[in-house]
């Protein structure tokens, strides 16, 4: 009697239909979304291995124009074997600002970032003490006049005029090997 | 006013209604068509493009691999720990010749000095002790003066026992250097 009236069976039909519809319509919107998904993450892992690849790419080339540089700055740095250069380079200042030189002692690190350090005295007139200790302000290690006391050399009772500057020089521009 | 029987006005009713929600369900049933027939070509679009673009990322993955890019951020860290050392090596180091030089133009013809000490106090400052002697108090006050007038200057330490002679007196002075003007910390 229900099947033989027309609207009943266009409407259960209908419904039917519509029912098998969304199903469709939902597994094909997952299929999608999960394609899609993978396709989106897909394209972001291109475009950052893109960028990173150009960033290193320029990184690199900018290492290799700043090669000399580097390598200044590789020899800026003292170690045990290259000491002996900031000797041979306070002897050279004392030297050229008409002081004697003579070094005392020196403290190398093991390790860490402790800097180095050396001690030494310089003999001159004031002038020539100060022309040295503007130079040791310019050397190229990176250092600092940790501690200094200046006295002036008596002969007996008279003064001599001569100044006898001892200097304890840390030096930061120390890798330990 | 309806001439039909009750029982036939019903069914006419009921009749209306089940068309209605027919006549719904097959315009829900186009929409879901149009939806099927929009998605179909767009799911195996993507389909197809997921393959392409996934090869694509292998292929992006061999070449930064194959490049050897992974040894070239070794060096790029190892550069820029370097630079960075470098830089704050060099941050540290301090002129002390031109505190020297403003320490030694403010002195007087009447001030003779006969020791100087730079040294670095317990709290990581420095300090500049001066000895000499000064031939009249007078000037020995206006260098004092001038000492603790310079910008450089934290403060000046003079005993009064500096003060005790008229003339020839002995000095023996303390001037504490501003943290800014003259210092370094340690990197732990």
């Amino acid at each position: 009697m229900f099947w033989k009236n027309k609207s009943n069976l266009l409407l259960t039909l209908s419904v039917i239909f519509a029912g098998l519809l969304i199903s469709i319509n939902w597994f094909l919107y997952q299929k999608i979304k999960s394609a899609s998904s993978i396709v989106l993450e897909a394209e972001q892992n291109i475009t950052s291995l893109e960028k990173k690849r150009r960033e290193l790419a320029s990184a690199i080339s900018d290492i290799k124009a700043a090669e000399n540089q580097i390598i200044a700055i590789q020899n800026i740095y003292l170690n045990e074997n290259t000491f002996v250069n900031i000797v041979k380079l306070l002897e050279g200042l004392a030297l050229k600002s008409g002081n004697a030189f003579k070094a005392e002692s020196a403290s190398l690190p093991t390790a860490g970032k402790e800097p180095a350090s050396i001690i030494f005295t310089v003999e001159g007139r004031f002038a020539n003490v100060y022309n040295f200790i503007t130079l040791l302000d310019n050397v190229p290690y990176a250092g600092l006049i940790n501690d200094m006391s200046v006295a002036s050399k008596a002969d007996g009772t008279k003064s001599t005029g001569i100044l006898t500057a001892r200097i304890n020089y840390l030096i930061f521009s120390f890798k330990p090997k | 006013m309806t001439l039909l029987a009750l029982q036939y006005e019903k069914n006419i009713r009921k009749e209306k209604i089940l068309r209605l929600i027919s006549g719904f369900f097959i315009i829900l049933n186009v929409a879901l068509l149009f939806g099927l027939v929009f998605m179909t070509p767009s799911y195996f679009l993507l389909v197809l493009s997921k393959g392409d673009i996934v090869r694509r990322l292998d292929a992006s993955r061999a070449s930064f691999e194959q490049k050897n890019f992974k040894t070239a951020d070794d060096d790029i860290k190892n550069v820029n720990f370097l630079v960075s050392g470098y830089e704050s090596d060099q941050d540290k180091r301090k002129e002390f010749a031109p505190i020297l030089n403003k320490f030694a133009s403010v002195s007087r013809p009447e001030i003779k000095i006969s020791y100087l000490n730079l040294r670095k106090t317990d709290g990581g400052a420095f300090s500049l002790l001066v000895q000499g002697k000064a031939s009249l108090r007078e000037a020995f006050l206006t260098y004092l003066e001038n000492l603790k007038s310079l910008p450089e200057t934290e403060s000046v330490v003079s005993p009064i026992n500096n003060l005790l002679k008229d003339n020839d007196l002995d000095f023996s002075l303390e001037i504490k250097l501003k943290k800014a003007t003259y210092s370094y910390v340690l990197e732990k």
